[in-house]
């Protein structure tokens, strides 16, 4: 099997002459070359600049904001606070809304909004939020779950401080742990972190024609254009939200305060209003990853059967509601790891604190549990004697398996991708015995590899979410594809124009294509969730299919030929070979055998035939049962294995992640170069995660608001990626594919503590794994740096594994 | 002379020579700027408001590297707004004092590396500079221009300061850091220890230079550390374990034991019960290994 980059794209299944060809992103060079536009470059006639006046503590009463002061500031030309909002002051992702856009009663997270300044230039805004005064009244701080649900605690929330709860049930749990030939509990926790996007939020609001336009970088123009026209009062028809180019996602720029507060200084001032955000705002303000508390409890038979698996799982909220409920939900689903387990009970809840709002991060919840769930596994195949990958082998979900919510699965190739992993590790075994394994005594720097298995369903929670898109052929004999979803620089719209153009039998260059302009695209769902491909891509496919149809009927027509004598071919549709001449022409119309795209569409105008399509897929899902969780929570699930080779100076707890193998069933591969980059820039984040990144909170400020304290891998922190697949196809996804997205990322953190604990026996339960952390694991062991065990004799750091039993 | 407007409170001069930069840096409220890479900073974060600004990134004597003297008794004169990078690739630096090349390289990124200066790195007092545990462990002396005159010092003694700050007087400017050109055959080396391998700050550094003689016995060495105490520090404790020792190829780890131990308890009483401490006085131990590894292998 050979790695990604030199695929004989002719052998994969479901290749075509578009898909499973690795096409350029239209949009790279001018990128690279720093021609592309985004929201910071944009600049237009009196435009005004917006900066948001933000609470300096996180929890606190308002007493009074008076802003009679900025208002005669120089240059200043609005000052707004709630009182100016002409609609409901509420946002949300959910249907719950809990989210005022500007606060007037209480803050509940440090830096949340107060106040709007919009002024003729950055100098004067600021000098404008300075002038604002506010009157707190100090309220308690609460920093965590732990402290949120005491007794006594103040109610962040008219329901309280539980956020959500989910709970998936499946057989009996309890009765299998009592059962059990081993049982292993064990707590993990993982740490706050942020996208790290290179482009910081930014929005630009102007009105245009007696329409309120909206330019931002954003996950969904069509939920920012329902937030706006909620918050202003305003009808859908007077908003039109445009996504500019986007410097990067990874699941954040998904919050709508920010295109509310452009929109309510345009809405006041007349003027176009632009608000970028500083990174020391943005990584104070916007959502993170949840930060996790996770019991886990796992029953196993001797023979390295999962019987049971019990979770408990906290995740901290922050101090609206977000997406946590359906990160949790999908974490807890995913709790039982890619494993068949007949009993299983899954716990999760989101807890409010006066902490930074947590929402929708690249692996959506499951990194997290991944790396708990596959750290259970590598401790049960340590303590039963079985090889890591064996022991995986023995209870990696097959087709026609269960999961933990009783989902039956389809054909996936789950094994397939472990067992090639495996092998390609296993011959792997370059660096293993440098001679720098033995600069420091015995064994100084260790070097292991460590497992990462996991699943990720495609597409959101139980939820309808469907693909939608519109296809037309215009008169210049080109496609234009509109999607609603937005390119968050991932190269979702290059793969939707090669979707089209095998779905049509025509060239790509043929396909423009129109992605999130609420003014030109209907709604066809954010891009998050692995979603895009899988769900969106079938959608255009059923777009250009159809039009397909129309095509060929139309030109049959046009041509007074039957539409079976017909074949498309370039940008032309011809008779067949041995068709020609043999019908007559309905006089006045063109006498050839063929005819030309363009020259179909004039045709079709003149005779008033639309050549246009819609295809909407929704992926076959049902709701969750409210009691057991059990249901239908995915159309398709994209499986995979990573191996990390680490290298752990024992002396200095320095950590190198040497190599990574990742191995993927991703169904057919839509662009292997794009594939190929979200595999690598997914294990980027996972090292990062793994490792290194982690936002410092002191209550409830980021301490380490900017790049230079927030750190992330480099590219010399970044090992070789090996990427391979295996060959599946997923019946109910656009030519047989999957997602990649956030599959990418999620195993690479387990990987690197599997490897770290195979390397020195030290394992790590609290993300992330820093020097500190490691060298003081080490001590706890009571082993410094001589006398460490041999690579594979791991043992649990004392005190966490109090529930074993063998 | 250039000048600019910067904003409205701010001047900025720069000067072409060392006299006409030192009528500038006696007004109030002169602050130097040489690679910009801390000032501009302030400048961003509002945290300088009002005064001049003394660029000295274009005066050409503060931007040579250069060799004086002849045979044992040469010396090498670094210009204070000499760059990073400009330092990482001197093959007079390279061949001679590979502990100065490789801190250079070890700093930022290449960007910051194409702006920072030296002088920059010295004046700025951080405890975890990088380019001064290297001028500290080749034992550097500071030219310094003041509007009074010149002097000499030690940079160690400048160095004796609160984290931080320096103990150069007011108004005064570095203008090149001079260090005798150790003999051919000496041996140097950086190390670093940071969060990740590139934009990092020091967690812990050492310089060393080690001179042997033709018998392999260790006549001279020179270690400092950095990141572990207010400034970078020479650790004469350590520095007396090695010098007298003959280095042969088998006994090399047993002979270094000592001195990284020496080390460590030099670590352990620079950062008294500071949090950082538990950790740093066993990794101190990996880095000065390398260090002195890296000096001593065949």
């Amino acid at each position: 099997m050979s790695p990604i980059s030199d695929l004989d794209l002719n052998k994969c299944q479901g290749v075509g002459r578009s898909v499973g060809k690795s096409l350029p992103k239209p949009d790279a060079v001018a990128k690279v070359r720093g021609e592309a536009m985004y929201v910071a470059d944009m600049t237009r006639p009196e435009m005004l600049i917006g900066k948001v006046l933000r609470s300096d503590r996180a929890h606190a009463r308002i007493k009074a904001i008076n802003i009679g002061k900025a208002m005669h500031i120089p240059g200043v030309v609005a000052v707004l606070t709630a009182s100016d909002i002409p609609g409901k002051n509420r946002i949300g992702d959910s249907n719950l809304k809990d989210r005022p856009v500007l606060a007037s009663e209480r803050v509940r997270f440090y830096g949340e909004a107060l106040a709007l300044v919009a002024a003729v230039d950055m100098k004067a805004a600021e000098k404008g939020l300075s002038a604002i005064e506010v009157e707190y009244e100090d309220l308690p701080v609460l920093t965590s779950p732990g402290a949120s649900l005491e007794p006594g605690a103040p109610a962040l929330h008219p329901e309280g401080n539980i956020c959500s709860r989910r709970l998936v049930v499946r057989g009996d749990c309890a009765g299998a742990l009592s059962r059990a030939d081993l049982v292993v509990a064990n707590t993990y926790t993982t740490q706050w972190v942020d996208h790290a996007y290179l482009e910081t939020n930014a929005a630009l609001a102007e009105w245009v024609d007696g329409r309120l336009v909206v330019w931002v970088t954003t996950k969904s123009v069509h939920e920012d254009q329902g937030e706006i026209t909620r918050v202003l009062g305003l009808p859908a028809e007077k908003v039109r939200v445009i996504a500019a180019t986007i410097g990067g996602s990874f699941g954040g720029k998904s919050d709508q305060d920010l295109v509310c507060m452009a929109s309510l200084l345009s809405y006041h001032t007349g003027r176009p209003v632009k608000i970028v955000y500083t990174r020391e705002e943005d990584l104070q303000v916007t959502t993170k990853r949840h930060p996790y508390s996770i019991r886990y409890t796992h029953g196993v038979t001797a023979d390295g059967r999962l019987l049971a698996v019990k979770m408990e799982l906290t995740a901290d909220a922050g101090a609206y509601t977000s997406y946590s409920p359906s990160v949790v939900t999908r974490a807890v689903i995913h709790g039982t790891g890619p494993y068949r387990v007949p009993n299983v009970y899954l716990e999760g809840k989101s807890v409010f604190t006066n902490n930074p709002v947590t929402g929708a991060m690249r692996g959506y919840g499951t990194p997290q549990v991944t790396f708990a769930c596959e750290s259970q596994m590598d401790i049960l195949a340590g303590k039963l004697g079985i090889d890591p990958f064996e022991l995986r082998a023995r209870n990696i979900l097959c087709p026609g398996d269960a999961i933990s919510c009783g989902q039956i699965l389809g054909p996936g190739a789950a094994k397939e991708a472990l067992d090639l992993c495996r092998e390609l590790q296993v011959n792997d075994r370059a660096g293993l015995n440098d001679k720098d394994c033995n600069a420091y005594g015995d064994g100084r720097r260790r070097k292991a590899w460590g497992i990462g298995t996991f699943f990720y369903g495609n597409g959101r929670t139980a939820q309808h979410n469907p693909g939608v898109a519109e296809i037309s052929l215009g008169m210049d004999g080109v496609f234009r594809l509109c999607v609603g979803s937005p390119d968050i620089g991932q190269g979702s719209d290059t793969a939707m124009a090669q979707i089209a153009a095998e779905s049509l039998g025509v060239d790509t260059s043929l396909i423009q294509v129109i992605s999130a302009d609420t003014g030109l695209t209907r709604d066809s769902g954010t891009t998050s969730g692995t979603r895009l491909t899988y769900i969106v891509g079938k959608g255009v496919e059923m777009a250009a299919c159809k039009l397909r149809e129309i095509l060929m009927e139309s030109a049959a027509r046009a041509m007074g030929v039957e539409k079976d004598a017909l074949v498309l071919y370039g940008d032309k549709i011809l008779l067949r070979k041995g068709k020609r001449q043999k019908q007559d022409n309905e006089s006045g119309r063109p006498d050839s055998a063929c005819i030309r795209l363009k020259d179909l569409a004039v045709w079709a105008e003149q005779t008033g035939i639309y050549l246009l399509a819609d295809g909407r897929f929704d992926p076959p899902t049902t709701p969750l049962d409210p009691d057991t969780g059990c249901g239908i929570p995915y159309g398709a699930y994209t499986f995979g294995t990573q191996c990390a080779r680490v290298t752990v100076d024992t002396l200095t707890g320095k950590l190198n992640v040497d190599k990574i193998i990742a191995v993927y069933d991703v169904g057919t591969p839509v662009n292997p170069r794009l594939l190929e980059a979200q595999i690598e820039g997914g294990c980027a984040g996972g090292v990062g995660y793994g490792v290194m990144e982690e936002i410092l909170l002191r209550d409830g400020k980021v301490v380490n608001n900017n790049f230079d304290a927030f750190l992330i891998p480099t590219s010399k922190d970044m090992p070789r990626v090996n990427s391979y697949i295996v060959p599946n196809r997923e019946e109910t996804g656009s030519f047989g594919a999957k997602g990649i997205g956030e599959p990418a990322l999620v195993p690479t953190a387990a990987a690197i503590a599997n490897a770290v604990a195979a390397a020195t026996g030290v394992r790590i339960m609290d993300l992330p794994i820093t020097p500190e952390r490691f060298l003081a694991g080490l001590q706890e062991r009571g082993c410094c740096g001589k006398t460490l065990p041999a690579p594979g004799a791991e043992k649990v750091m004392p005190g966490r594994d109090d529930n074993d039993k063998s | 002379m250039t000048k600019a407007n910067l904003n409205q409170d701010c001047r900025y001069y720069a000067p072409a020579t060392v006299d006409s930069a030192m009528e500038l840096i006696s007004m109030e409220g002169a602050r130097i700027l040489a690679g910009g890479t801390d000032l501009l900073l302030e400048l961003k974060r509002g945290q300088i408001h009002s005064g001049v600004i003394v660029d000295i990134s274009r005066i050409p004597e503060l931007r040579a590297i250069r060799s004086t003297g002849g045979g044992s008794g040469s010396s090498t004169v670094i210009g204070s707004a000499v760059t990073f990078s400009q330092l990482a690739v001197s093959s007079l630096v390279k061949s001679r004092a590979a502990v100065l090349s490789q801190a250079a390289l070890a700093i930022g990124s290449p960007q910051i590396r194409n702006r920072g200066t030296v002088g920059g790195n010295i004046a700025n007092g951080s405890p975890a500079a990088d380019i001064v545990p290297a001028l500290v462990a080749l034992e550097s002396r500071l030219r310094l221009v003041s509007p009074g005159g010149q002097r000499m010092a030690d940079l160690e003694e400048i160095l004796k300061a609160p984290a931080g700050k320096t103990a150069l007087k007011p108004g005064e400017l570095i203008c090149e850091i001079i260090y005798n050109t150790p003999p051919e055959g000496v041996r140097s080396a950086f190390v670093k220890l940071g969060r990740r391998e590139s934009l990092a700050i020091s967690r812990i550094s050492m310089a060393a230079v080690v001179e042997t003689d033709r018998q392999g016995v260790v006549t001279r060495a020179v270690l400092a550390l950095g990141a572990v105490a207010p400034h970078p520090f020479r650790v004469k404790s350590a520095e007396d374990v090695l010098v007298g020792k003959k280095i042969q190829p088998q006994g090399v780890e047993s002979l270094l034991e000592p001195v990284v131990q020496a080390i460590s308890v030099e670590v352990a009483r620079t950062l008294g019960d500071r949090p950082s401490a538990a950790y740093k006085c066993r990794a101190v131990k990996g880095v000065a290994w390398d260090a002195l590894m890296a000096c001593l292998r065949k």
